[in-house]
């Protein structure tokens, strides 16, 4: 099964994984990871490295991260460069990884960024817009 | 005047940068400069493949930065100068970058640093670079944000590290 770690600011990764719990329950292979205000990227890389070995079966590990740009997303991509196996996606949101933790198992690492882009993007609308659907 | 902004950041590129100063600010032109982070391939790419929308990233080293804003070619740009440490921000007046404010942002730890706030820790190279700043009269701002305060922030470093100062 594909890992998957979260890596976002402030308390959002743990607060996101307690969210999603409720949604799909109880998961396996799955970590958070927060920046804190005093951390530096090569320390956060640390921190990623680590949980990555902690939840990488030998599928790889897709990690979603807050901000395009951001230090969570500086510091996992620095690593996804020179390591093979890890990928990264941005903009996590809920949808995103629900819908990626009910997916994930059977699905290859390049198939789970799809999902993660997938449901990411089509989990934002406005409510007009699904009123007009039905 | 083309640098609009030096602020001396080690998180270099980040979520504050991209989103709240460059809302503030009509940046053109982001150079990050650090003469180790220039000659390390994936960081390069890295920075420039995050360029916010209108903006384009350079990452050089304190002689070329200083050389390049000194050039013709800086003339009608709004440049914001991301320096990694207090040091390279100092190195950068030094060398001739015509810039009165040094503006401190995240100094997230590193080995030997202490502690001035939750998102300043400062080494004993930066304080001693500051200081000699301060004594020619470079005006020192400590903001994360563009809200910050621009008062004069000299006073707390020295406070904050009498040993390092005397």
């Amino acid at each position: 099964m594909v890992g998957v770690l979260v890596v976002a600011h402030g308390e959002m990764a743990s607060g996101l994984l307690d969210a999603a719990r409720m949604i799909v329950g109880d998961q396996e292979a799955l970590l958070d990871l927060s920046l804190q205000e005093m951390e530096d990227v090569e320390g956060l890389m640390d921190k990623v490295e680590q949980a990555i070995s902690r939840i990488d079966t030998g599928e790889g590990v897709l990690v979603l991260v807050d901000l395009p740009g951001a230090s969570p997303f500086n510091a996992s991509a620095r690593i996804a460069m020179q390591r093979e196996g890890i990928e990264v996606v941005t903009g996590v949101n809920l949808p995103m990884l629900a819908e990626l933790l009910v997916m994930r198992d059977g699905s290859s690492l390049e198939e789970c960024v799809d999902i993660a882009k997938e449901a990411g993007i089509s989990g934002v609308r406005t409510l007009s817009e699904i009123l007009k659907k039905k | 005047m083309p640098v609009v902004h030096v602020r001396m950041d080690n998180r270099l590129i980040h979520g504050q940068i991209l989103v709240s100063w460059n809302a503030e600010m009509k940046i053109d032109h982001i150079i990050v400069t650090n003469d180790k982070v220039a000659s390390d391939p994936i960081q390069v790419t890295l920075l420039k493949a995050v360029a916010p929308i209108g903006a384009e990233v350079s990452v050089l080293s304190i002689e070329d930065c200083v050389a390049y804003c000194n050039s013709p070619k800086a003339e009608n740009e709004n440049i914001f100068i991301i320096a990694k440490f207090p040091e390279d921000g100092v190195a950068l007046v030094d060398a001739g970058l015509d810039m009165p404010v040094l503006n401190l942002g995240n100094q997230a730890y590193v080995r030997g640093s202490k502690k001035l706030s939750n998102t300043v820790f400062l080494t004993e190279v930066g304080v001693k670079a500051l200081k000699s700043a301060h004594e020619n009269g470079i005006h020192i701002t400590c903001r994360m944000m563009p809200a910050d305060s621009e008062e004069e922030f000299w006073p707390k470093i020295a406070k904050a590290y009498p040993d390092w100062v005397a």
